[in-house]
């Protein structure tokens, strides 16, 4: 079916707004045809990916740090074309490869032990963060740009290719917004609008499992985005791509908190969206997040605090305690997690085989610089930077398997976990912990799984008024 | 003579290719993290992982993980050129949708029969899928 197009729209496809319009509208248009979208929406923020702009082609450079996501854009920027100039859309850009103004400096992510950027790779780069600027994308470097620079409002279309953004769009903000496709996404940036598909259409956005969650969750759940990222990962573990409502959240939970429950999203699950009865805007009831009556069938999951104890277990491929690089920042640290962990830091000695990562964006970067953490962090041997996520370099070149990354992140285990190193998934104490002595020590949680297990509720597979099939389709 | 099995399905992404089947039981992505730009599949718990999708027609439920997926999988068809030569999924995501047009690779799902049991990796297959809202006809030749 045709697509119904605005008159800017069809003058976008038609050629009047020149060659880069025309372009990105022809890839909408065959996207929307595919997708079976009737129109398009227009978006007042795209997320997309930093790039690296100059590296020759036939260099095994290129075939390490180009993803495709340049390849998208060069034909764009070969035109001398830049985003679009609507001026209620914010384009920003996810974390590359390093702190452009420290490229130097040791014993950080592009330049240590296991990896060290060439002089080429960092040229290009820095070419590719100034391309993306000029060009009219904000230099956000950053997968949590929502939270320090830019900001879409609740009822706004979003194209967001950062699934934890994404999520935290849609479950937090009421912005609608898929996990947009990387491909699609420069040409929303192009001509500000997307098709009108997926998760953009409110009958798509409706739940289709409940989650009870135990009291004993919202009782014992730390103020530690490691809790919540492992509640996250409990949750979309037993989603198979059904959109959740989650039944008794904790009353108030604080942004970070939020943030790394919903990071869940990316490697759990395709639609980007928890309806968190009581918090969500547009779900006070399960009836809101079902779009009117709970249908009779509807699988209903428990979970209790055991299941979230579990994933601490199962988000580990190590095979011993030891680890070599502590990592804080899946998404990107907001300012309140980084003052978390320099207070938990403050009189402490990172271990000198250990390399304590600490990976926030800009906004935060230079609160930490401003109000101390920084120092903190940095005299005690760890690192703190910006506009780069340590996976962007690890999934380039090979760093080799024998190491272990201590993480709080169930996105990070599962996107970068089949690299080759083994990981560990701990609590900041643990991790604090692990940084100091170079040997992660389980102290999160002192009553074994088995006895919490019994004492409060058993595991959801063996609670006969639980157990439902669970079809993947 | 081996039998050779048609499954009718819907075209996702318009296109002909055939190859040596690939088959994952668990859900892929296509970003540079998950399978790396030479075609080697790097993924925490897939069974298949190692294993490399170059030039396959790839089969798998639907797609997981990161939506770099769409542009790494363009860069592997495009780029690196060791990419898929299509895709065969039970739903193809929209993110895998858009990476297959712009690959000018087909991807199909909504076969008459579940292709994740239906195909067996190293069987030879061909896919033919000309237009959106025509059946796409995928053929399978089981391995000698």
């Amino acid at each position: 079916m045709a697509m119904k197009l605005t008159t800017y729209e069809q003058e976008m496809l038609d050629g009047v707004h020149g060659e880069a319009k025309k372009i990105a509208m022809e890839g909408l248009m065959a996207f929307g045809e595919a997708v079976d979208a009737e129109e398009m929406v227009k978006v007042s923020f795209v997320h997309y990916i930093g790039c690296q702009k100059g590296l020759s082609k036939d260099s095994p450079e290129y075939q390490q740090f180009e993803w495709g996501q340049g390849l998208i854009l060069e034909k764009f920027w070969d035109l001398g074309a830049n985003i679009t100039t609507d001026p209620n859309l914010e384009a920003c850009v996810d974390p590359f490869i390093v702190q452009m103004d420290a490229y130097e400096k040791e014993g950080m992510p592009w330049n240590n032990k296991y990896f060290k950027m060439s002089k080429t790779v960092y040229e290009a780069a820095k070419e590719g963060y100034n391309q993306l600027q000029a060009t009219g994308w904000l230099p956000t470097y950053s997968c949590t740009p929502h939270f320090n620079s830019a900001f879409p409002i609740h009822g706004e279309y979003a194209a967001c290719c950062e699934s934890s953004a994404a999520c935290y769009l849609n479950s937090i903000l009421g912005v609608k917004t898929n996990r947009e496709s990387a491909v699609a996404a420069p040409y929303a940036a192009i001509t500000g609008c997307i098709p009108k598909y997926g998760m953009l259409l409110d009958e798509n956005r409706r739940a289709s499992v409940i989650y009870e969650l135990d009291d004993d969750i919202k009782n014992n759940l730390l103020d530690d985005p490691a809790d919540w990222a492992a509640l996250g990962g409990a949750i979309a573990k037993r989603a198979n791509n059904r959109i959740p409502a989650i039944l008794n959240m904790p009353p108030r939970m604080r942004s970070s908190a939020a943030k790394a429950l919903l990071a869940c999203a990316s490697p759990g699950m395709n639609d980007p969206l928890l309806h968190l009865i009581g918090i969500t805007p547009g779900s006070a009831t399960l009836e809101d997040a079902f779009g009117g009556e709970v249908p009779a069938g509807v699988e209903r999951i428990h979970l209790s605090l055991a299941d979230v104890k579990a994933m601490y277990a199962e988000l580990r491929t190590a095979k011993t305690d030891k680890v070599d690089i502590v990592h804080f920042g899946c998404p990107l640290l907001i300012y309140e997690e980084v003052h978390q962990i320099a207070q938990a830091l403050k009189g402490k000695k990172v271990n000198k085989d250990v390399m304590l990562w600490v990976q926030t964006d800009t906004p935060s970067y230079y609160m930490a610089q401003h109000y101390g953490d920084a120092q903190i962090i940095e005299e005690a041997g760890g690192k703190i930077y910006h506009q780069t996520c340590w996976g962007m370099n690890a999934l380039s070149v090979d760093w080799g398997s024998d190491f272990t990354v201590a993480t709080n992140s169930f996105k990070q285990f599962k996107i970068f976990g089949g690299l080759g190193h083994k990981v560990i998934f701990g609590s900041l104490d643990e991790l604090i912990n692990a940084a100091v002595t170079g040997v992660y020590d389980s102290t999160r949680w002192d009553e074994p799984l088995e006895n919490l297990a019994q004492s409060y509720n058993p595991s959801i597979e063996d609670i006969e008024e639980f157990k439902g099939t669970v079809d993947v389709f | 003579m081996t039998k050779k099995t048609v499954l009718k399905g819907r075209t996702k992404a318009k296109g002909r290719a055939e190859g040596e089947a690939l088959v994952s039981e668990m859900p892929l992505s296509w970003a540079p993290c998950s399978i790396l730009n030479d075609g080697t599949i790097k993924m925490v718990g897939n069974p298949v992982s190692g294993q490399n999708v170059k030039d396959k027609i790839v089969i798998y439920p639907t797609v997981t993980g990161s939506t770099s997926g769409a542009f790494g999988l363009v860069f592997k068809v495009k780029g690196s050129h060791n990419g898929p030569a299509g895709i065969i999924c039970q739903a193809v995501h929209s993110l895998d949708v858009s990476g297959a047009i712009a690959s000018s690779i087909p991807a199909v799902d909504g076969l008459d029969a579940d292709p994740i049991k239906a195909i067996k990796t190293g069987d030879w297959v061909t896919i033919e899928a000309d237009e959106y809202g025509k059946p796409a006809v995928v053929t399978v030749t089981p391995k000698q």
